[in-house]
């Protein structure tokens, strides 16, 4: 299942595997940022994210732990923004529509709020 | 054609954007410590002051524009060159050639970088250089600090620089004298050559999108051509802006900063 290589890539802080994760016109949204007193993060495209997290990642500015897969979709964790903790939960909006089952899907919509 | 001033145009960005001017068919004039039309040492009082009063007997009538561009990185210099150079050797060196500047209605330009916007820098020693710009005072503060967190150091004063220029163009721009900030991200140049290998993999993790998939280094002609552009009188209705020419990376870092 895709979210388990989502959190497997971001325990890893392994930026690559996470941009493999979505498709190509994939959107990435983070909300909880904002309540660690940072700009919430808008993503649009595997490049992008690609980019994004090695930055975030190099610097601390995201760091997953704890997380715990709910379903196919969604998972929980604790995300540390630059030493202030945040308990958020990512929901997987969509998937990418040509895949046969969900378990060569790639994302296409996820979001990330606070728990 | 105009009389352009460069600092620190013997090589990297500012030989560069010399080459584009000159191209222009501007004359160039180089402020450098080797290699320069006017030999100084912008990182001292001395120097700074040598190299006005050659400006000031050479160009009696004025300059077009001052490019302020010498400085050097973190990481391997004292924390007090990095403050005395960057710092005060663009700030002195603008204030110095105002009226020249406004001789000519001219343009001055300061080399910021895109470091300010990736939260590097130290607030504080930013506050000391825009506050109370004592220079004596500040580098007695830092001499003994470890060059090992240059970088921390050169992000300050560049962030200093940027807000000094917004700061004080309003003032400036009234009396005819345009001032602006180009940001650029990491280019190629003999400073980026230089770098310590945890210096690289940081750089490595600051992407420019414009160069995915590539080596994450810019040509000096990319920002040269910024730069001259910003000199220029196409220029002319530009004033206080700080323009980052890094090929979006602080469009991905900070997307939401729209103003």
């Amino acid at each position: 299942m895709v979210i388990s290589d989502f959190i497997n890539a971001m325990m890893a802080k392994d930026h690559e595997a996470l941009a493999a994760c979505f498709e190509e016109r994939c959107r990435f949204f983070d909300y909880c940022p904002s309540n660690a007193g940072r700009q919430n993060t808008f993503l649009f495209g595997p490049n992008a994210i690609n980019m994004y997290f090695h930055n975030k990642f190099m610097f601390n500015g995201f760091t997953m732990h704890d997380p715990r897969i709910l379903s196919d979709r969604t998972a929980n964790f604790f995300v540390d923004y630059n030493g202030i903790l945040v308990h958020a939960q990512a929901e997987i909006q969509n998937y990418s529509s040509n895949s046969t089952s969900l378990d060569d899907s790639l994302i296409k919509e996820m979001v990330i709020r606070p728990a | 054609m105009g009389v352009y001033v460069i600092t620190g145009a013997s090589s990297g960005i500012g030989a560069k954007t010399a080459e584009v001017l000159k191209e222009r068919g501007h004359e160039v004039v180089n402020i450098d410590l080797k290699d320069g039309d006017i030999e100084a040492n912008l990182a001292t009082r001395e120097g700074r002051d040598f190299a006005l009063k050659e400006l000031h007997d050479r160009y009696p009538d004025g300059i077009d524009a001052m490019i302020c561009n010498a400085g050097v990185s973190g990481g391997k210099v004292p924390i007090s060159l990095i403050v005395s150079l960057n710092y005060f050797g663009s700030t002195e060196m603008a204030q110095g050639v105002f009226d020249l500047l406004q001789k000519k209605r001219g343009s001055c330009v300061i080399t910021s970088s895109n470091s300010i916007a990736q939260g590097a820098m130290r607030m504080d020693v930013a506050g000391l250089l825009n506050n109370h710009p004592d220079e004596k005072r500040i580098v007695a503060l830092v001499k003994d600090v470890d060059p090992a967190v240059g970088h921390v150091y050169y992000a300050s004063t560049k962030y200093a620089l940027a807000r000094w220029v917004r700061r004080m163009s309003p003032e400036w721009g009234s009396r005819g004298v345009r001032l602006n900030a180009v940001a650029p991200g990491n280019v190629r140049t003999p400073m980026t050559k230089n770098m310590l290998p945890e210096q690289r993999r940081s750089m490595e993790a600051i992407p420019v999108p414009t160069h995915f998939g590539e080596e994450p280094l810019m040509e000096p002609i990319e920002i040269a051509n910024a730069m001259a552009f910003l000199a220029s009188p196409e220029a002319c209705g530009i004033n206080g802006v700080v323009l980052f020419v890094d090929g979006g990376t602080d469009a991905l870092v900070n997307s939401e900063k729209v103003y």
